[in-house]
């Protein structure tokens, strides 16, 4: 299975998408999404903020930017670069 | 000010900033009421109303910003930084220092110049500004007390792009304005509206350091500031939505409002709305946007009565007003912003009666 993730909102408010393998989670990685994907969604840390949207097995966590626990934030480091852009076209 | 006027204006400015929503209300229905005697000395009153406040302890006086620009050295844990720039200093060896130093100048320039107000506060509060946010970060934003920008990453911004925009640091700019003013919530249409309003004030920061009137201006937000991986001219345009660059899915019309938990409720997607509304108000009235459209926009954050979760509609309900107490009920002024609020499908003409 494969951790999706989706960037939304910032300045420019792209949507960006990137996936992750769920056997290249740290342990640590895994502990901090389990724990978003058990919790209600914050409301929004201030304007212009990104936010990560992680789906993994038909689970979804909704987590603002200045939420992101350092266990995540390695996570998304190793995804810069990796986010999907242009976004597929639809005809 | 002027001895004919029927309220004191020391009454109106604390009906108006210190009333309850209701008393706010009634006196802009009171300065509503006498046609007769509205034009400029009512204006004039109304303006003159606007509130002076001031803490000239913090810096030179009114009509001067005060600003510090902090290199954030590439992190994102808050504020381990050091001064690149203070206020009145020469440039320092940073560019990108110099540039937000500047931004934020000329930001707080169209403010004072244009609408009288003093920073973000209207009370001279200081502009903070952090270069060099995070690595390869690709946004800049309001946290609360200071602008943080980031270097961009080169593919989808541009490298030290956030610093040279200046509709990027009057949108940073005005998301404070409009905290210490509407504070709208920051999702769904409220967060729009609110991301409308920094669209609009950061286009207007731009047309006034350039002289450009509504005609003139290109109303794009962020252009010369995709990297070669955004095919576009920029992250938005206020006079088409949509069409800024490619994967641009701004609606215009209310028809077309996106419903979407990404982006806190798509607040960056139906903000669309709202700015083309100001568009078509500000491009229908001509001349400087900032004189008429703008003045109407900004003193509805100011005295507009409008609730931290307002929809649209209650936002150009609050416009209508404005409008009528500055200008007139049915004056040119108003009917442009009606008939903008009615193509975007905000409001019906049958609503304006
Ligand atoms: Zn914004």
């Amino acid at each position: 299975m494969q951790v999706d993730i989706e960037r939304s909102g910032g300045f420019g408010g792209l949507t960006l998408h990137a996936s992750v393998g769920e056997e290249q989670l740290t342990p640590g990685e895994r502990a901090a999404l389990e724990r978003f994907l058990s919790q209600p969604p914050r409301p929004p840390s201030g304007p212009d903020r990104f936010v990560y949207r992680i789906s993994l097995r038909g689970r979804q966590a909704i987590v603002q930017e200045d939420e992101i626990p350092p266990e995540l934030r390695s996570l998304l480091e190793r995804l810069d670069g990796a986010w999907d852009w242009p976004p597929p076209t639809h005809h | 000010m002027s001895p004919c006027f029927i309220v004191p204006p020391e009454l109106l400015e604390r009906i108006l900033r210190l009333g309850q929503a209701a008393d706010r209300e009634a006196a802009l229905a009171t300065l509503s009421i006498d046609h007769s005697i509205r034009t400029n000395r009512i204006q004039n009153a109304f303006l003159a109303a606007i509130p002076r406040r001031r803490h000239h302890l913090v810096h030179g006086g009114r009509g001067r910003p005060h600003r510090t620009i902090f290199d954030a050295h590439h992190r994102t844990d808050v504020h381990a930084t050091t001064v690149l720039r203070a206020e009145g200093q020469p440039p320092c060896s940073d560019e990108d220092a110099n540039h937000a130093y500047d931004g934020l100048g000329d930001t707080y320039r169209f403010f004072w110049e244009a609408l009288s107000r003093d920073s973000i506060d209207d009370a001279g509060l200081p502009l903070l500004g952090e270069v060099h946010f995070g690595r390869n970060y690709d946004n800049a934003f309001w946290d609360g007390e200071r602008m943080m920008f980031g270097d961009g990453d080169g593919r989808l911004f541009k490298i030290g792009g956030f610093v040279r925009a200046l509709d990027v640091i009057g949108h940073e700019l005005c998301h404070g304005v409009t905290q210490s003013t509407l504070n709208l919530l920051y999702t769904g249409q409220p967060g729009a509206l609110n991301e409308s309003i920094s669209d609009v004030f950061g286009s207007l920061v731009k047309q006034y350091r350039r002289g450009q009137t509504a005609a003139d201006s290109d109303w794009l937000i962020g252009e010369d500031l995709l990297g070669p991986a955004v095919r576009g001219v920029a992250l938005r345009s206020l006079r088409a939505p949509g069409t800024a660059f490619e994967g641009d899915l701004q609606p215009a019309h209310m028809r077309d409002y996106r419903v979407t938990s990404s982006d806190n409720g798509g607040v960056h997607l139906n903000s669309g709305i709202p700015n083309h509304a100001f568009y078509l108000a500000a491009t229908a009235l001509g001349g400087y946007a900032w004189e008429k459209a703008g003045r109407i926009w900004y003193h509805t954050l100011v005295v507009g009565a409008v609730p931290p979760d307002a929809h649209f509609h209650t936002f150009a309900q609050a416009t209508l007003r404005t409008a009528g107490v500055l200008f007139g009920v049915a004056s040119e002024e108003w009917r442009a912003v009606a008939e903008a609020w009615v193509r975007v499908g905000v409001l019906s003409a049958a609503q304006l009666g």
